[in-house]
């Protein structure tokens, strides 16, 4: 990943980016649409359990209640139907009255019959209020005019909460009260009883929002509750979110007792709503570790995969580099054959004129005897003769060399390839202080190939050689012999500083440099593979660190072939040496 | 025996003077023709031995010129002659009837020689 993270350009960045983005948000936002969805129906349903439990609850006792107290105002009433009006004057009927309903009900604690000035006419009960004057009291106003009257809790004999419950009696001008006094511990329990989950309770207020209950937390029975008292409704309300004593409750409440007090049943959000807690917790919780895995993964995998689009865009690259290279590589070779033939036509020329001028000197031998300078012109034209055949050569070796195209195969020498290609590359070698050596073999077997295809991997092997000398000088051997399997090996060494270990499998592979990027393009050793694989050699190397590098190609000597026929067929380079210069191909 | 006559086929005229004069002077008969139609026309109105032709000339190019020629004068021997070599053409012109192809600049000598060799001559 190493040259994919050179290739990391604001580009490949940028690209990673948007893929990295396309594949969580595609990903994610289902997930959490569905979360989203999930949640909120699940909030909603244990919401309404929440509130039909407080609400149950809440009317449950608001009608206990009810009944009770109408209950209590019943019995004093049924007692004074049967008293009133003339035993209820009488203490010991009082009393007696008393001692039933407690038998009865339990709850009576005391029983006053009263005039309308508000004074008993009869007592039973153990508070000694017999000499007592309501005539100025509220509540005995009020059950004057409205006929019953029930009181709000207060703590009563022996710190036991009470409330009062009264009756006008009459007839005509004389109204009589029956008070009573009663024990509120029977609808307290009921009230005080209600558990739901751990802070689930229920408890009672006045219209001055005292209790009226004892309220399990921090509640004292007559102490001031706090609550925002509301104005009058009917059935059950239900408040979400409020604050009460430093925590967030819900609460359902409901008037009781016409509207003096109120019921209320509340319960701590977090306590109610605690399995939905839970399971948002869980849920935040698997959800931050499924986007992270999420987003783990798509970074690992677009990383991955945009450094695989980088090093194929860039193998793209080289690749188009490379036909463009094959590109000008052809016109240079269009060109140098239409040069080669251009230059050839006024080079003989040259060469004719030449020597027609010493045909001419030939024939006037005497007059030229006598001149001092007739060496000179001899000379003179003999050199013109030399360096038109040298133009020629120049230009054989260019259109040798400029013809890339897949040549067809014929018995070829290795001898002259690899003369012709030292020729070339001998010169710019000394100038790197590269010596080049050619060690050849003698009668060496033909070999069925392309000469300029082999002429293409020995310049490429020679010129990595020289290349590897470059820094340092040194020299480079280029050796043929016979192998005793009907083989052709070539040997191209140099004493340079070698390839090391972790470099030497991967030198065939495509693409694969060791040089400055733009010098090399890590083709030309995979060309020479496949060019000799093509042939059915095989090319191989040879190194260790500072030991220098070899690089051998062994290809199959082409059969039935002599050492003798090589040199009558030496075709590609008829034009080095021997004294048939012109010579081209002899095909007869 | 007569001289062995010559035609020179090339559109450069000043390899054809150089050329003609030196052949001429060892004893050749040699004519020139800066076309192939013209060289043609002439061997239609009198044959030549031995004709040395150029491969690439405007018009008519060599190849063209010495399929015409093996059409009409089937005994007139034809040396082809270039500035350009390729071995594909090389060995097209020997299929088509050429008796040998030569890359200029070429050795008098050796042209010469295979002018003779052409006619079975030393």
């Amino acid at each position: 990943m190493r040259e994919a993270d050179q290739l990391m350009a604001p580009y490949y960045r940028m690209l990673a980016r948007k893929i990295a983005l396309a594949i969580v948000l595609v990903a994610f936002v289902p997930y959490a649409l569905t979360f989203i969805l999930f949640y909120s129906s699940y909030n909603e349903s244990i919401r309404s359990q929440v509130i039909s439990a407080l609400t149950g609850v809440v009317e449950g006792h608001k009608r206990a209640i009810d009944d009770f107290l109408d209950e209590r105002v019943a019995n004093l009433k049924n007692a004074s139907n049967l008293l009133f009006p003339g035993r209820l004057a009488n203490p010991e009927e009082i009393r007696q009255t008393l001692a039933s309903l407690r038998e009865a009900y339990g709850a009576f604690v005391d029983l006053g019959f009263i005039n309308g000035q508000g004074r008993h006419e009869a007592y039973a009960g153990p508070y000694g209020l017999e000499k007592a004057d309501y005539s100025q009291s509220v509540w005995f106003k009020e059950v004057m005019a409205q006929g019953t009257y029930v009181s709000d809790v207060f703590h009563g004999y022996r710190e036991v909460p009470h409330f009062v419950a009264a009756v006008k009696l009459g007839e005509g001008r004389r109204d009589y009260v029956l008070r009573a006094t009663i024990d509120s511990a029977r609808f307290s329990s009921l009230v005080e009883g209600v558990r739901l989950g751990l802070t689930g309770e229920a408890f009672i207020v006045n219209r001055q929002g005292l209790y009226q209950t004892q309220a399990r937390r921090g509640g004292q029975l007559l102490g001031f509750s706090g609550l925002d008292l509301p104005q009058a409704f009917s059935g059950v309300r239900v408040l979400e979110g409020v604050q009460r004593q430093g925590r967030e409750v819900v609460l359902a409440e409901t008037w009781l007792k016409g509207g003096d007090w109120l019921l209320v049943c509340q319960q701590d959000m977090a306590d109610a709503f605690s399995p939905l807690y839970s399971a948002r917790k869980l849920a935040v919780l698997i959800s931050l570790i499924a986007f992270l895995l999420l987003v783990f993964i798509t970074a690992v995998l677009t990383r991955h995969m945009v450094g695989r689009i980088a090093v194929t865009d860039r193998e793209k690259e080289l690749l188009n580099e490379q036909i463009i290279q094959s590109g000008k590589l052809a016109s240079l070779g269009e060109l140098a054959a239409g040069v080669a033939h251009e230059i050839n036509n006024p080079v003989a020329i040259m060469v004719e004129e030449a020597g027609w001028l010493l045909d001419l000197m030939q024939e006037e031998s005497q007059l030229f005897a006598a001149s001092g300078n007739r060496d000179e012109y001899l000379r003179a034209l003999g050199q013109i003769e030399t360096q038109g055949r040298r133009c020629k050569e120049i230009t054989t070796k260019l259109l040798g060399f400029a013809r890339r195209t897949d040549a067809p195969r014929q018995p070829t020498q290795i001898n002259d390839v690899v003369a012709e290609v030292a020729g070339l590359v001998e010169r710019p070698a000394r100038y790197v202080n590269v010596l080049m050596t050619l060690d050849l073999q003698t009668d060496l077997p033909l070999v069925e190939a392309s000469p300029s295809e082999l002429q293409q991997v020995l310049m490429n092997l020679v010129n990595n050689a020289v290349d590897a000398l470059e820094k340092t000088g040194g020299e480079v051997v280029v050796a043929t012999r016979r192998l005793p399997e009907g083989q052709v090996e070539i040997s191209v060494s140099d004493n340079g500083p070698g390839i090391t270990e972790s470099v030497l499998p991967r030198v065939f592979d495509p693409f694969f440099t060791t040089k400055p990027v733009g010098k090399g393009t890590g083709l030309g050793l995979s060309i020479c593979y496949g060019i000799v694989d093509k042939l059915g050699g095989r090319i191989e190397v040879r190194s260790a660190p500072n030991q220098g590098a070899t690089f051998l190609v062994r290809l199959p000597a082409a059969s039935g072939q002599t050492s003798r026929a090589a040199s009558a067929g030496a075709a590609p380079t008829s034009g080095e040496g021997g004294n048939e210069p012109g010579k081209r191909v002899v095909g007869r | 025996m007569n001289p062995v006559s010559v035609l020179l086929v090339d559109d450069e005229q000043g390899f054809l003077d150089a050329m003609s004069k030196r052949l001429g002077k060892r004893g050749l008969k040699v004519r020139m023709a800066p076309s192939g139609r013209q060289a043609l026309a002439m061997l239609d109105q009198e044959p030549a031995d031995v004709v040395v032709l150029d491969q690439k000339m405007p018009d008519l190019d060599g190849l063209a010129t010495l399929t015409l020629i093996k059409e009409r004068h089937p005994a007139v021997r034809v040396i082809m002659l270039t500035g350009h070599a390729t071995v594909d053409s090389a060995i097209s012109g020997i299929a088509m009837g050429a008796f040998d192809y030569l890359v200029k600049p070429c050795d008098l000598d050796t042209l010469l020689d295979q002018i003779y060799a052409s006619l079975g001559r030393k």
